[in-house]
């Protein structure tokens, strides 16, 4: 007996010693592989997608940080999340979610039906400002009607509620961490907040607690590109394995063996935006001037010519069933430019600013702009901002004359139908529009409407409408995983890999 | 006997010793491993921040350079689009410098030198504007003399700051390279430090086994061979088992050892109980002489092997009966018990004397004649007949005995005479003595009585 606990001492100690060794071998190797490093060009302000219009917002933290109840995977395919199922109310009034159970957020704290309930609430006090207010406006009620099940009431049918949901702008967020959200973010996604070096980049650790799957990188980091020639120096040397967007300067690297293409289905909109009440802009005929004075075919090549984006002529993907051809609404017609600025009583050789967040896009589309503008008799200032004096001097104190700018979110024709948006459109006949848009009865009619909105929007040259930007980000040619159908603008790890 | 101090177990110390081994082991691969995670650390630190501070500092050089020509081809735009063109890079380039000054920073730059190189690049930036505005105002149509000085002025300090600027992270540069000269040189020395410290491990591992196989020769192998020598030696010597010790194979040999001592006991008790028994089969127990098998069996052995005649002679206590019934028979057996004595002292060592059963005793006398026999015989009967034996306290009595002779001549055989021979030669003997006895008996008893021939056995 004494030799057997001896025995069994012994094959203890032993196996204790070689779990030490495994222990020291470990931290030596399978790290390299688990490092994702990716550029991105505008640093947002907050990292709360509840709370900034900054895409890149979400590109960072959805569905790798915060969750939603639903969300869109990598097929393009609407699925619960948070939600485990729902249901809706026969006279389709009412949506009912039942969550899942054992979601915990990054701090411990436990996501249930209440904090459900306060994550929508606080998305639908107007106080807050969510950037995505619109989607949601037809809700009435939100209650947590036992520990896991939410209902949310409707005043009238939404069947796109789900998806509206699984945007990044209604993300759940915890009561006792959303005020600090934006420095510091909490969510349940299977990636936590590990540091935010301003001006640098964003970094984040996988949530080994996650409740799903487990992600194979341990560490991405998203690397803030503010410039152009910074953008091609850390390519050169390799310093990222991916680009969040097409540059100009991408192209030059397909060269190297190491780098390739991958496509994103989303749905940006690189257009001209004009603050609609500011003079001259207030007048029709100078929008239209506008519109007719830029070359869309000549910018569009703005990123290199194996690029053909599609140009548009109103804000709306191609894509779409509904989508009405505009592109020819406005020619680009100088001449006809000059005449319409004439009879506007536009002095030939005002000055104007064109101000441009601090994109590749922005730039050098930016400096082909200003040569379309001069051509019709303005003269043109580039006024160059970094990208969160642009969201807070252009697109909440609306203090701008014209700015070149990508609206990347998905379906997001409603921005025009907003009140107090940045480009102080007077939308009373397309709000309208918008309303019937909101009760269209089929299909059909929705598409009509919708139709009708775009030509609407045409119709008052609300923004010089470009092209669609081409969806091809620059990866490292080993990175496998991508959502690539996915249309909400995001970089979502949970399936990225480095295949060996 | 080996003599040794209680201590600890085999099993323990096994265990001590394996757990030491395992411990030095273990301490030699932590000691390692950390040593490798240094340098793998130091390594790394060369590989990544030390390199990228390198990098940084080249690229800054090379940007700090292209500000220049960058500049020029600001002062020398003469359309708004060039203009605007160079401003655009210009911008983008400035904001990278900065973006890599501050990189610069955090990595742990001279916080003077990057004060400065940020002071340089705020005034390039604002030269930049205001040559920017006054290359516009050239471009506008201002032909103004004046305007043009201050804009060859501004262009002649915007290459002036490019070139302080390339300077001052050209220091930088240089320097990080000079750090990491001398990083990898101690790299370098680590390493070989990291090699003897590994040769010296080994070898004090590799002297930790070596003793530890000596410990284990000395402590088991020896001690189980000396077990194992001891048990198998023809005479187990008991005081050579190693038993003072504690261990486990002190207690073995603990145990060989009783097992070997019950042994060496249990064979001694069956040689006693060997001999009582052959005693008491030969023995008569009242009197200790030979009974008539031990007589019998030496008779035949005297036959087999005597050069001389024998007599065998049986003499009978006259009236022993009254002295049993007269004293009882303790008395009795007293009174045969100092017979038995007095009949031994009286006879050769050579003879043989028996009690056959009850006063009947038997002699075998190795003789030249009958005569010589009866000497002897005759003498003891006198001496018997003279001498008295105390049968009660106070009670001594005279007793006599009668004796019948006979002589067996077995010497001068050609042959060793067969078992049934003998047999018959030694009854017949008997017998003849008996007859003799008988005579004595017949004769008025105390004498001595032959028989008539001698016994031959080559007449058997």
């Amino acid at each position: 007996m004494q030799m057997r606990s001896n025995q069994a001492s012994i094959r203890r100690a032993v196996t204790a010693c070689l779990m030490l060794l495994l222990a020291l071998c470990v931290p030596f190797s399978a790290q390299a592989s688990e490092h994702i490093r990716l550029g991105i060009q505008l640093e947002p302000p907050s990292l709360d997608p509840t709370r900034t219009a900054a895409v890149s917002a979400s590109e960072i933290t959805w569905c790798n940080l915060f969750e939603g109840l639903t969300f869109v995977n990598g097929e393009g395919q609407l699925r619960p999340r948070l939600a485990k199922s729902w249901t809706l109310s026969d006279d389709q009034l009412q949506y009912r979610f039942e969550l899942r159970h054992d979601i915990r957020f990054h701090d411990g704290r436990t996501f249930n039906a209440e904090v459900a309930e306060f994550a929508l609430q606080r998305l639908l006090d107007p106080g807050n400002a969510n950037p995505q207010l619109e989607w949601y406006k037809q809700i009435t009620g939100v209650k947590a009607t036992d520990e896991y099940s939410l209902e949310i009431t409707l005043k009238r049918p939404d069947a796109m509620l789900p998806f509206a949901l699984s945007l990044p702008a209604a993300v759940m967020v915890h009561p006792d961490s959303a005020a600090n959200n934006g420095e510091h973010p909490v969510g349940t996604g299977p990636y936590r907040f590990a540091g935010w070096e301003k001006g640098h980049s964003v970094t984040l650790l996988r949530n080994d607690d996650y409740w799903g799957k487990r992600p194979a990188l341990h560490e991405a980091r998203f690397l803030f590109m503010r410039t152009s020639v910074g953008t091609e120096n850390m390519l050169a040397e390799g310093l990222v394995d991916g680009l969040l967007s097409v540059t100009r300067v991408g192209n030059r690297f397909l060269l190297r063996p190491d780098y390739r293409m991958s496509p994103r289905q989303l749905q940006s909109k690189m257009i001209l935006a004009i603050n609609n009440g500011r003079p001259p802009f207030d007048n029709l005929q100078v929008r239209r001037a506008l519109s007719h004075a830029i070359d869309r075919q000549n910018l569009s090549q703005l990123y290199g010519p194996q690029f053909k984006p599609q140009l548009i002529g109103s804000h709306f993907p191609p894509s779409h069933p509904a989508y009405v051809d505009l592109v020819d609404r406005y020619p680009y017609d100088p001449e006809r430019a000059k005449t319409l600025l004439r009879e506007a009583g536009v002095e030939p050789g005002t000055r104007i600013a064109l101000t441009i967040p601090p994109t590749d896009y922005g730039r050098y589309g930016g400096l082909m702009v200003a040569e379309d503008l001069e051509r019709i008799g303005f003269r043109v200032e580039l006024e160059q901002l970094d990208w969160s004096r642009w969201l807070s001097q252009v697109f909440k104190q609306k203090d701008y004359a014209l700015t070149l700018i990508m609206h990347v979110e998905p379906m997001d024709l409603n921005i025009y139908a907003r009140d107090n948006y940045y480009f102080n459109y007077d939308n009373t006949r397309f709000k309208a529009i918008w309303e019937q848009v909101l009760n269209a009865a089929s299909e059909t009619e929705l598409h009509r409407l919708l139709g009708e909105a775009q030509r609407q929007l045409a119709e008052d040259a609300v923004n010089v409408f470009l092209f669609m930007r081409p969806e091809q980000n620059l990866m490292h040619r080993q990175l496998r995983g991508m959502w690539e159908k996915s249309p909400i603008p995001s970089f979502v790890l949970e399936d990225v890999y480095w295949a060996p | 006997m080996i003599h040794r101090h209680k201590g600890l177990g085999l099993t323990t110390k096994t265990l001590c010793l394996t757990l030491a081994v395992m411990g030095l082991i273990l301490s030699v691969i932590i000691t390692l491993s950390e040593s490798y995670k240094q340098l793998h650390e130091q390594t790394r630190n060369l590989a990544t921040s030390e390199m990228e501070s390198l990098m940084t500092s080249v690229r800054l050089v090379q940007q700090s350079e292209s500000l220049g020509n960058l500049g020029v081809r600001l002062t020398s735009a003469t359309t708004h689009s060039a203009r605007r063109r160079a401003l655009i890079d210009l911008t983008d380039r400035m904001t990278w410098v900065g973006q890599l000054t501050n990189r610069l920073a955090r990595q742990g730059g001279e916080p003077e030198l990057i004060e400065q190189v940020r002071q340089t690049l705020h005034q390039l930036e604002q030269n930049t504007a205001e040559l920017n505005l006054s290359v516009s105002e050239r471009i506008d149509g201002n032909t103004d003399p004046g305007l043009q000085r201050h804009i060859e002025a501004l262009s002649s300090n915007n290459r002036e700051l490019s070139g302080q600027l390339g300077v001052l992270v050209g220091y930088f540069s240089a320097n990080t390279r000079r750090q990491m000269v001398s990083q990898s040189e101690m790299l370098a020395s680590d390493i070989q430090t990291q090699r003897y410290n590994l040769i010296a491990l080994s070898l004090v591992v590799l002297l930790f086994a070596l003793l530890t196989g000596i410990y284990f020769e000395f402590r088991i192998v020896r001690r189980i061979l000396h077990l194992e020598r001891t048990v198998r030696s023809p005479k187990v010597d008991i005081d050579a088992f190693d038993t003072l010790g504690g261990d486990e194979i002190s207690r073995l040999s603990k145990t060989v050892r009783s097992y070997v001592q019950r042994i060496q006991s249990h064979e001694a008790q069956m040689r006693k109980a060997h001999q009582e028994m052959t005693y008491l089969a030969e023995h008569d127990t009242l009197t200790g002489l030979a009974n008539r098998r031990h007589f019998q069996a030496a008779a035949r052995r005297l036959l087999r092997e005597s050069r001389q005649p024998l007599c065998i002679a049986i003499g009978d206590l006259d009236y022993f009966k009254r002295i049993n019934d007269r004293y009882g028979h303790a008395a009795g057996d007293q009174v045969l018990v100092d017979l038995a004595r007095l009949l031994e002292k009286g006879i050769r060592e050579s003879d043989v004397l028996a009690r056959f059963g009850g006063e009947e005793f038997a002699f075998i006398l190795p003789v030249g004649s009958l005569e010589d026999a009866q000497k002897v015989i005759e003498k003891l009967r006198t001496r018997l007949a003279e001498h008295s034996i105390a049968a009660a306290p106070n009670q001594s009595i005279h007793l006599s005995m009668s004796f019948g002779l006979a002589l067996v001549d077995a010497s001068n055989l050609e042959q060793p005479l067969d078992d049934q021979r003998l047999e018959t030669l030694l009854d017949s003997a008997l017998r003849a003595a008996d007859e003799a006895l008988y005579s004595a008996k017949h004769n008025g008893r105390n004498q001595v009585e032959l028989a008539p021939e001698t016994l031959y056995a080559n007449a058997i």
